[in-house]
This record gives structure tokens, C-alpha cells and sequence, in this order.
């Protein structure tokens, strides 16, 4: 499966959306919004946020990925997405 | 007198790093010069003793420059969570009978709408500049002048004066201002300073928000040994692992935090990639620590000394235990400890009678550490202290409202609330201020929130809630109701919109089944989140 970027961010922005974080366009969360500092994910939101990406992009976020330079903006949090689908899709080349 | 204690270090370590807030930081000396411009400032405005100043700041070098200089003015400051609703802050703006707010030009815009009665002046720091060089720029808001001197003359070292009011979740719905005078916060710093033996190479963690009375630990007792705070990024709390990198990095000698925080710690951070010897004291307090959790961080991080601090807002801590064998078949937590040195407690049954030791009782206390009282509310200060005692015994005692039991060693035990207060990520959390916002909401006819317990962070917060008759009631117009409201520790982690609440057989709503029947949300994708604290 994969994915543009367009796509990406626009079904991470809708996480905000979902959860009330981001309502009716108060906040637009914008790839490279600081979404730690502006304190839109806290220590609880992190858990569901990383569920929604688990979820929507079939990928596994092991508990050693779960660090600030991987989920402080939207892009930090595209890249470790398409790493991982990269990989998954070398991994079934593979077999 | 709090003040003091800045005045006394920058005279006696005037080079050495005050506070650290990467990338900036200051000396004792340059604290103590900010501080006294600031101070000026304030006293050339009017303000001075009777008087109390909002702080709408997240936690800066700023900040700890306004905290110091509003106190070195005669004034008390009052923190102002940035992170809650700016509706919940206009109430305490209110409440506190303000006259002025230190504030900066990104926070400010936000909050000003919302405030019903101006103060009479407004102090805004400039971001990115910094606080040694620029201070406050200031404005008069509207035409009313700040209230007259009430008495004092700020050269007059009153130590009953008022320092600080912290606001607490208020079951009313309103929150509750706990005043601390200069007096209660001396007894519990000089207290504490002594306790962890805190000497100027210390370098002293800084997690809690200023609203939260961990920070008077932070901010006082480190300046009071000349030693250096070093101000957590707030970011940090979501990343264990980066958290892990930032105290090994920064050398911190003494971390105080709630437990909760050590427990991710413990769980998630990766601790075994540091060297740990340079932290000697970690200190706890605000809620129980699982003490699965807690062996596991002792297993980390031998070395350091533990002690778990009790004490409610209004008493400051009044209980210390230091944490010594914890063995493999112990589950039970850690006892609360005894007595502070500033400290008398007794644990009192029901009929107000003292409890043998081993029995069930009310904690409560008494001492220099107490409250004066409750921010304009006489009533609730009027329940919360009361006078016990004959002829010299005679005294004022803060009902702690926690159940204790004292062992046959001597320390106490917590067992529990008598209320529906509870704790959540160290925070205290009225259910009932839960409830009575969610009651304003047109749409709900009947509402109850309830406190699952969770093994990370203490209990998790669950809603149910009924329309009215022939109105459609969407859990999302709730959420967004309470996220306008409550600040984010208060807010449920799920609502379920039902037909009805379960009853017992006197027609009171039936708490402990409708937490039971809520706890199984647990099976939905949401819930399955919360029951993952490994996750990390």
C-alpha cells in the first residue's frame, strides 16, 4: 500500500479533528506544526495517536520509535510512516 | 519571609547558576536584580500587600523572574494554568480579585476576551527576549487604579502576609484558591532543604506546573541552598525515553515529580543506557506509586535516595517516608510516613475521638505549614479548618478528608478518600466539578462521572450521560463542552450516551455498578489504548 504525502497528513490532520483537539478549523495542523510544544498531544493523546497510525496505516510503531524527533510534526511522523511501509513492502519482496 | 531566601543566596552565591532553562539560564545575582526592577515596577503601579497578581506564563525564565518579584513587591502571586480553557481562568481571575496579570504578548490575547472585570494593569513579556535584559513591558488596562495599601508597607515583614494561591478542583464547579502564607511556605521549604541536605552543587529538577505546590519545593528550597533548578521541557513528559537522555544529560541531582512520571520512567525510558550516580534523591508525592513501578526504578537507579512526600495543597507536605526494603512479595504501596518536623497529625474517627493505632481514621493536621483559608470562600474554609483542643493544646487543624491507618512500626498508610475527590496523573480532581460543568450543557438531563483505576496514572476519568427527552446528545458535543471548560487532566477519557443510569433500590445512582459497567469500555478500540501503558 502506499501512500502520497497529500494523503498523509490529511488523515493525520483528521486525528486532531476526531478528537476535538482541532475543531471546526480552530487549529489547523499543518505538517510542520510543533504539535509537542503547542501541546496538541499530550502524554495520553500520544498512546491514541499512535493507535490511529497503527490502524489506518497497517504499521506497527514499536515502543523504541516512540521519541519526540519522530512525532514533533506531522512530516517527522510521514517519515517514520513511509519508513516503515518501506520496509514492510522490502520484507515481502523478500519472501 | 520567601524573598528572603533570594536576597540571602545572591549575596552569598552570586555566580552561581540560579535557574537553567535550556538554552538560557541565570545567576543568583542576575535573579535577584530582575526580580528587584520587577518589583519596582509593580510597587510604582501600586501593588503591594493586599494585593495579588495573576502569573498567565508558561513556565520560563520569565516566569520565575515575575514569581520573585511580585513577592519582593509585598504582593502574592497566583499561577494561571496556560494549558486550561481561558474560561476556567477568567473564573479564577475573578475570584482572586486580581489587579494585575504578568502575562506575554503570544498568551494574553487569548485569555483578555474572556476576563468579565479587567485588572487594573497588565505586565507582557516579549518572546524571545530575554527577562535580565527586557522585563515586563507594561499597560494600563482600564482606568481603575489598584486597590490602596490594605495595612502593610512592603518593607514590613508580615510572615502571615500572603505568598501564593494555588487553585484545586473545587466539587461546586468553582475552583478552589488555597492562600499560603509567607510563614506556611518558610516552615515546609526550610523543611525540605534541610531534609534532602541540599547544598550549592545541587542541581534540582523543575517538572511541576506553578500551579501545582511540587513547584514551591523546586523554586525555594533550591534557591535556599544557592543550588540550580533546571526547568523541565514541558515536551519531555510524553517521551520517556527522551525524558531518560534529558536527566542524564542535564546531571540532575534531585528529581521531584509525581509518580506517575517515574513510572513511564521506569517502564518505557530505556534507563539502563544511562549512569545514574550523579542522582541522589528522587522524591514523590501527589498520588500512590505502584510499587511494582517504583522497585523496578529502584532496580534502575540504586543509588538514589527515595522518599515518598504527603500533603494536601493545604498543609504543604506534612508526612515524609524514606523508602527502604522493598520486597519481591510486597504489593501493598509504600506507607505515607510520619510526621514532618513542622508537623502535628491525628488520625480521628468519626465521632471526632483519636483512633488506636492500626485503626481506620481521618488525617488531621496541624501546624506553621497550614493554609490561611480559601480564596473568598469562607464557608468552604470554615469546614476545611477547624478548632480542636483545650487551653495551650488549642490550635487550628486542617481536615485532610484522607482515610489513614498508622502500623504498629509507626508510619501511616493511606487507605483512601472519605469524598469524590481523586487523583489522576497527581492531580487532584473534584468528580463533582466534572459533573456540574456537564450539567450545564443543554442537552444533558442527568450526568456521573466516574474514576476507574488505572496502574499508570492513578485513575482514569469515565462519563455517562443522559439527554433530554427528544434531543439528540452526541458524546462529541460533550467533549468539546468540557474541552472549553476543564483543563485537560480533567477531562473524560471517554462519554457514553445512554438511556438511562443504573439505580439502586433508594433511586441513588448506583456508582460502584455504573463504574463496573463502564470500566468494560475497556473492549472498545479507545479503551484498548488506555490499557496499554507499556506501550511506550
Amino acid at each position: 500500500m502506499s501512500y502520497t504525502d497529500e494523503q498523509i497528513f490529511d488523515a493525520l490532520a483528521s486525528f486532531f479533528v476526531k478528537e476535538g483537539i482541532s475543531r471546526e478549523g480552530a487549529i489547523a495542523v499543518a505538517p510542520d506544526t510543533d504539535i509537542i510544544a503547542q501541546g496538541l498531544v499530550d502524554s495520553l493523546g500520544i498512546f491514541k495517536l499512535i493507535a490511529f497510525v497503527e490502524e489506518n496505516f497497517a504499521v506497527t510503531i514499536e515502543p523504541d520509535e516512540v521519541l519526540l524527533e519522530n512525532f514533533q510534526t506531522l512530516r517527522a511522523l510521514r517519515n517514520l510512516i513511509v519508513k516503515k511501509l518501506t520496509s514492510a513492502a522490502q520484507n515481502l519482496d523478500a519472501v | 519571609m520567601l524573598h528572603h531566601l533570594l536576597i540571602e543566596s545572591a549575596a552569598k552565591y552570586p555566580d552561581r547558576t540560579a535557574v537553567i532553562d535550556r538554552p538560557e539560564s541565570m545567576s543568583h545575582r542576575d535573579m535577584d536584580r530582575a526580580s528587584a526592577r520587577l518589583a519596582d515596577q509593580l510597587a510604582a503601579r501600586g501593588a503591594g500587600p493586599g494585593n495579588r497578581i495573576g502569573l498567565y506564563l508558561d513556565k520560563s525564565l520569565h516566569t520565575i523572574v515575575a514569581v520573585w518579584g511580585v513577592l519582593r513587591a509585598g504582593a502574592a502571586y497566583v499561577p494561571l494554568d496556560v494549558a486550561s480553557p481561558a474560561k476556567r481562568v477568567a473564573r479564577i481571575v475573578e475570584n482572586g480579585d486580581l489587579c494585575a496579570i504578568l502575562t506575554t504578548s503570544k498568551r494574553w490575547p487569548g485569555l483578555a476576551p474572556e476576563l468579565a472585570r479587567a485588572p487594573s494593569f497588565v505586565g507582557v513579556a516579549q518572546a524571545g527576549q530575554r527577562p535580565s535584559e527586557t522585563g515586563f513591558a507594561f499597560e494600563p488596562w482600564d482606568a481603575s487604579p489598584v486597590p490602596a495599601d490594605r495595612g502593610a508597607r512592603a518593607d514590613d515583614d508580615d510572615p502571615s502576609r500572603t505568598a501564593y494561591i494555588l487553585y484545586t478542583s473545587g466539587s461546586t464547579g468553582q475552583p478552589k484558591g488555597v492562600v499560603l502564607s509567607h510563614r506556611a511556605a518558610r516552615s515546609f521549604v526550610d523543611w525540605a532543604g534541610d531534609t534532602t541536605q541540599l547544598v550549592p552543587s545541587d542541581v534540582v529538577s523543575s517538572h511541576a506546573p506553578l500551579h501545582f505546590d511540587l513547584s514551591v519545593f523546586d523554586l525555594f528550597s533550591t534557591c535556599r541552598a544557592g543550588a540550580t533548578v533546571v526547568l523541565v521541557p514541558p515536551e519531555l513528559n510524553v517521551f520517556p525515553r527522551n525524558l531518560a537522555d534529558w536527566i542524564a544529560q542535564q546531571r540532575i541531582t534531585v528529581w521531584y515529580s509525581v509518580p506517575s512520571l517515574l513510572s513511564r520512567l521506569a517502564l518505557s525510558g530505556k534507563l539502563e543506557r544511562h549512569d545514574w550516580s550523579q542522582l541522589r534523591q528522587i522524591i514523590f508525592a501527589g498520588e500512590v506509586f505502584p510499587v511494582a513501578h517504583l522497585r523496578r526504578l529502584r532496580e534502575h537507579i540504586p543509588g538514589a535516595r527515595y522518599w515518598n512526600w504527603y500533603g494536601p495543597t493545604e498543609t504543604n507536605v506534612c508526612t515524609a517516608y524514606a523508602v527502604d526494603a522493598l520486597p519481591p512479595e510486597q504489593t501493598a504501596p509504600v506507607p505515607i510516613g510520619t510526621a514532618c518536623a513542622n508537623c502535628k497529625l491525628v488520625v480521628l474517627d468519626d465521632a471526632g475521638a483519636i483512633c488506636e493505632r492500626g485503626e481506620a481514621g481521618e488525617l488531621y493536621v496541624s501546624g506553621p505549614s497550614l493554609m490561611t483559608g480559601y480564596q473568598a470562600m469562607p464557608e468552604a474554609t470554615a469546614q476545611a479548618l477547624v478548632v480542636r483542643g483545650e487551653g495551650n493544646e488549642r490550635a487550628l487543624w486542617y481536615r485532610t478528608g484522607d482515610l489513614v491507618r498508622e502500623d504498629a512500626a509507626g508510619p501511616l498508610h493511606l487507605l483512601g478518600r472519605r469524598d469524590g475527590m481523586i487523583k489522576s496523573r497527581g492531580y487532584r480532581i473534584e468528580l463533582g466539578e466534572i459533573e456540574s460543568i456537564l450539567y450545564q450543557h443543554p442537552g444533558v438531563a442527568e450526568v456521573a462521572a466516574v474514576a476507574v483505576p488505572d496502574e499508570e496514572i492513578g485513575h482514569v476519568i469515565r462519563v455517562a450521560a443522559v439527554g433530554r427527552p427528544g434531543q439528540s446528545l452526541e458524546a462529541g458535543s460533550l467533549r468539546a463542552f468540557c474541552a472549553d471548560r476543564l483543563p485537560a487532566y480533567m477531562i473524560p477519557v471517554s462519554i457514553e450516551v445512554r438511556g438511562s443510569l443504573p439505580r439502586g433500590n433508594t433511586g441513588k445512582v448506583d456508582r460502584v455498578r455504573l463504574r463496573q459497567e463502564l470500566s468494560r469500555v475497556l473492549e472498545t478500540p479507545r479503551g484498548a489504548l488506555d490499557a496499554r501503558p507499556d506501550a511506550t
